[in-house]
């Protein structure tokens, strides 16, 4: 990659504000090294821009202009009440709950009872601990040529460490909520470890309250042990005065199953990356998710799937409802390594424009160097069917009901995906909150 | 009573009359045929009666129980009691054909200040119905017509019909693709129907839908007008002669 040598103010001021705030983050020795070689990488690569491949769509180096500090640590002023309205339908799932607010823990809004079942820290305690082994040190350090990896090491805060021996009896759900008092760059990473066998049900849900801009950059680690089986779900209702970078590494053992989803609807700018790579064989991947978008909304949803070993199947299914001047972006990237014969991968991106301003970018790439394997794309793009609207209308179904119902017909076999019926609910909820709330602002 | 007077229809963006100066009364509680060749406005017809866009109504009025159901959407006349099953019933992926049933039927419910159905209300109703024309409720737990043969989207039409129970009903070539067994179920299913309060159009090609389906009036529609009406006996005469004397 060519070196830039000029640096943008925004790069700039992210160097600037690690100087400041560095000896506040929390860490030991180890890790204040860590975040030191981090933002030196940062200052090496600066902001992703749109002659980098992964960024085509997404020129982050010319759409970040303002940058923000790490949030102080302020009393926080969100109680119970206040936090339960904002997680709207998502407080019918009956999870365990574990609260982030401005990037910090948060035991008072966390289920303390429930957490004695399984082995949890917050990360900043973790980050603290003087005896820090070198497979630790490698969870931190392995991001080296990401650049909004290494913005997360250098500035993580908090997050759930998570050591899943056994299968809990609950979904666990980490709730990470910017109450946006004033502009802030809240910077999360989290870390599990899925046992041998275990069964479980991971949601993470992003929310802001209050309409401060804010910068979100949450990285999830997720290292499953073979045999396991993890649901792993993303709720995103961000404000629109959020950017939200997100990242997902998952690392799949021998015989594992991993399902993915994300529900997208929040932030004017979002980018989704997720990565599966496949460490033992026969292991399953199914990764989708729905995305709607209005306004000048923008989301990016970049996966890349490493298929490195025989006999794994990974499937992909996302779609996207873009309205007004919203644009969708998908990459999925699958790349089957020599030795990974067997290999059964799919992926199908869809995007329903509702509107003729709104933009759909689809980019699949299959990068494959055995020969006995099964792999395929497809992308669509389509708009509501005027023949399938008048077909609900003349049996009584008004306009407005006809659409959405044809938008959730669009939306239904991604949803399908979700198995959990209390999140598959919730997210459903939200999907004809999005719909109503559409034609209300339509009609006005 | 439908009246139907002095209608003429052009598509949008397009002067050319497919439907010239069409008038006709069905009153009542009777079946009225409608016969005539591929391409004579048969289904043009039906569309504009349902509301479908697409079409410029230039001039003329269709009249259904007093009411000039022009200007109203096609939900409004849905409520008003008009149905039309559709010589190519659409398949909508994704929604459960209970649920697309429920939401029509409380749809027209809620604009008729009805109560909605409760849920085992609304069961109990659909397993009746659905039974009648021999289809199984598994099938009304898959999405709407998706993978149905030609007969089974035919007896969903019927049955959504029937649930929905209108009283002027608009059957748009509903015996194209029925093998003989369908077609007496389906005929069964539209005869159940028929009553004092309910008005019937039977748009078909074929004479052989109305020995199951007996109209009280055949009219012979051909480049977009009437050009002929009779008894049931005119529907057996086409059937012998076929449709070129009413050519032009
Ligand atoms: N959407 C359309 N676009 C172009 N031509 C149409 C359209 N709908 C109907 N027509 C024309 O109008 C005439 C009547 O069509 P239609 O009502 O479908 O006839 P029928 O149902 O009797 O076979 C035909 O000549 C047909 O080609
Ligand atoms: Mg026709």
């Amino acid at each position: 990659m060519k070196a830039i040598t000029e640096r943008t103010e925004a790069e700039k001021s992210l160097i600037q504000y690690f100087e400041q705030f560095s000896a506040k983050l929390p860490g030991n020795n180890t890790v204040k090294n860590i975040r030191k070689s981090a933002i030196a990488r940062f200052s090496q690569l600066g902001l992703p821009h749109s002659q980098i491949e992964e960024w085509k769509y997404t020129d982050l180096r010319s759409i970040i202009t303002h940058t923000f500090a790490p949030p102080e640590q302020e009393q926080a002023t969100l109680d119970a009440f206040k936090l339960d309205l904002q997680l709207n339908h998502a407080i019918n799932i009956d999870a365990t709950r574990l609260t982030f607010v401005n990037g910090q823990f948060d035991s008072i809004l966390s289920d303390k009872a429930d957490l004695d079942n399984f082995d949890f820290k917050p990360i900043n305690l973790a980050l603290k601990e003087q005896n820090f082994s070198n497979a630790q040190k490698k969870v931190y350090t392995s991001l080296n040529n990401d650049p909004i990896g290494v913005l997360n090491t250098a500035f993580m805060s908090d997050g759930a460490l998570l050591n899943l021996k056994s299968s809990p009896t609950k979904p666990i759900h980490i709730v990470h909520v910017t109450t946006g008092n004033r502009p802030a760059a809240v910077t999360t990473r989290n870390i599990v470890y899925f046992g041998k066998g275990v069964k479980v049900t991971l949601i993470e849900s992003f929310i802001t309250i209050g309409s401060q801009p804010t910068q979100v950059n949450s990285l999830t680690q997720l290292f499953i042990a073979p045999n396991a089986e993890v649901n792993h779900i993303k709720i995103q209702r961000e404000s629109e005065a959020s950017t939200h970078l997100s990242k997902w590494l998952v690392n799949l053992g021998a015989k594992s199953s991993y399902k993915g989803f994300q529900y997208s609807q929040g932030a004017e700018l979002s980018r989704n990356e997720i990565n599966v790579n496949f460490k033992g064989a026969n292991a399953v991947a199914d990764v989708s998710g729905i995305t709607l978008l209005h306004g000048t909304q923008h989301c990016d949803t970049t996966m890349v799937i490493d298929h490195s070993e025989p006999g794994c199947e990974s499937r992909e299914l996302f779609k996207f409802i873009l309205d007004d001047c919203s644009r969708g972006i998908f990459q999925g990237k699958i790349i089957v390594n020599s030795r990974a014969q067997k290999t059964d991968g799919k992926q199908t991106a869809q995007a329903l424009l509702l509107s003729s301003s709104s933009d759909f970018n689809s980019k699949p790439e299959l990068e494959i160097y055995a020969d006995d394997v099964t792999c395929g794309h497809g992308s669509t793009c389509t708009q509501i069917d005027p023949e399938l609207v008048f077909y609900c209308r003349s049996r009584g179904i008004p306009e407005a009901e006809a659409r959405a119902l044809l938008m959730e017909s669009f939306a239904a076999n991604a949803l399908e995906k979700v198995v959990d019926e209390s999140i598959s609910e919730t997210i459903i909820k939200e999907i004809r909150d999005w719909f109503v709330e559409l034609t209300t602002c339509k009609e006005h | 009573m439908l009246e139907i007077n002095n209608l003429c229809v052009s598509l949008k963006n397009n002067n050319t009359l497919i439907i010239k100066d069409l008038s006709l009364i069905v009153p009542k509680g009777e079946v009225h045929a409608i016969m005539g060749p591929n391409g004579s406005g048969k289904s043009t017809l039906a569309h504009v009666i349902a509301g479908k866009d697409g079409y410029e109504v230039t001039d003329g009025e269709i009249i259904w129980n007093g009411t000039n159901i022009l200007n109203q959407t096609p939900e409004e006349r849905a409520a008003f009691g008009v149905f039309l099953a559709f010589q190519y019933p659409m398949e909508v992926p994704g929604v459960a054909g209970l649920t697309f049933l429920r939401t029509a039927m409380n749809a027209i419910r809620r604009k008729n200040d009805q109560e909605t159905l409760t849920t085992p209300q609304f069961m109990r109703l659909v397993k009746q119905k659905s039974a009648d024309l021999h289809i199984d409720m598994e099938m009304l737990k898959r999405p709407v017509n998706v993978g149905f043969s030609g007969g089974e989207k035919k007896r969903a039409e019927i049955l959504q019909m029937a649930m929905l129970a209108p009283s002027l009903i608009v059957l748009d070539e509903t015996d194209s693709g029925l093998d003989i067994d369908a077609l007496k179920i389906v005929s069964e299913g539209v005869n159940t129907l028929r009553g004092a309060d309910r008005t019937m159009l039977v748009i078909t090609h074929y004479q052989r839908l109305l020995d199951y389906i007996i109209p009280n009036k055949v009219h012979v529609l051909a480049n977009g007008q009437i050009k002929g009406s009779g008894d049931k006996n005119l529907a057996l005469k086409l059937e012998k002669s076929g449709y070129t004397a009413y050519a032009n």
